[in-house]
């Protein structure tokens, strides 16, 4: 079984406790496939992924490998990629 | 200088490390000296980006920043002091930029951006560094400065991890294309190390004087995300870049 890997930052990171997770699979599977599952193994996430109507929420920031997905979009993530999530962060 | 034609005797000793530079010279010094920055906010990040520009001889700053200096700025916004608690941060600001080059022409504003703003303060700026912690302010300015063509520093920080991108209408995506709306979870306070602030914040300075003189390649369509955890650095392709 291969595995990607999740990697949070910013304030996904300190919500979850952790730097990630890993994720078994052998086939592709769609950006929003790898946030439900965040979701269901982090439930404190969940709101900062999705909004109320269980849509990804337009500000979240999802990077595969060395590229940000374009907003919307629900590009597959191959097996052995790293998938990045974080929360907007401003100056201060 | 002398009339923005000649670097005097006094500026190529006080520049002379940068001018030996390969590719900028005197030639992007009187750049520097001819040019107006916007810094919007001169806090943890704005601080050491408006300090470096003075240091490099930027000739103009616009500093914008509401309200007196308190206590908690002080870990962070290097250009406040102790004895200003209580007075107009901005004023502050530019007492201790004018300390380290009193060639420097500061204005000072005592405001932050919003959208009844941002187009007259961006109007004389031939640069901006975004440097602001509310999204509302920062979208009203990514906009403004969007619609005048000009180059945007965007800065950020949270923690021990900073982000940098540089935007440009025609080059690269907006802001808006990042970030579309003020997002919830973000709250005006969060944990910060003035290190952080200072790393990300000179970095920014960078990117200015790129656009400015035209040395080296700013971060379009990039964005370098630091995680100063782990001491981890990588560039993030951006989309929405013409």
């Amino acid at each position: 079984m291969q595995r990607m890997h999740v990697e949070f930052m910013t304030q996904l990171k300190a919500a979850a406790g952790c730097d990630g997770m890993e994720i078994e699979c052998d086939d592709p599977m769609p950006v929003s496939r790898v946030l439900e599952l965040v979701r269901g193994r982090f439930d404190a996430l969940g709101p900062m992924l999705f909004d109320d109507q269980g849509i990804r929420h337009g500000w979240l920031m999802v990077g595969i490998d060395s590229a940000i997905v374009p907003r919307g979009s629900d590009p597959d993530v191959q097996p052995g990629s790293e998938v990045l999530l974080a929360t907007p962060i401003s100056g201060g | 200088m002398d009339d923005h034609q000649h670097l005097d005797d006094e500026a190529r000793a006080v520049y002379a490390w940068q001018l030996d530079v390969p590719g900028h010279g005197e030639a992007g010094q009187l750049r520097l000296a001819e040019a107006t920055v916007l810094v919007s906010r001169v806090g943890g990040l704005g601080s050491p980006v408006a300090l470096e520009l003075a240091a490099a001889g930027v000739g103009r700053l616009v500093l914008a920043h509401a309200g007196v200096v308190q206590p908690s700025d002080l870990n962070r916004q290097l250009l406040m002091t102790h004895d200003a608690l209580g007075t107009s941060r901005v004023q502050c600001a530019k007492r201790r930029l004018c300390e380290l080059n009193p060639r420097l022409e500061v204005v000072a504003v005592d405001a932050n951006i919003d959208e009844g703003n941002a187009t007259e303060l961006i109007e004389i700026a031939d640069v901006v560094v975004d440097a602001a912690p509310l999204f509302s302010e920062r979208l009203a300015m990514n906009d403004a400065a969007f619609a005048r063509g000009i180059p945007i520093v965007e800065c950020a920080m949270y923690d021990l991890e900073a982000t940098i991108t540089t935007q440009l209408a025609g080059r690269t995506g907006s802001l808006r294309d990042l970030v579309p709306e003020s997002p919830e979870p973000w709250q005006r306070r969060f944990p910060v190390f003035g290190a952080v602030s200072g790393a990300v914040g000179c970095l920014g300075a960078m990117e200015a004087i790129k656009c400015i003189t035209g040395i080296g390649e700013p971060l379009f369509n990039r964005m370098l995300l630091m995680d100063l955890r782990s001491m981890k650095m990588r560039e993030l392709q951006l989309p929405g870049g013409a």
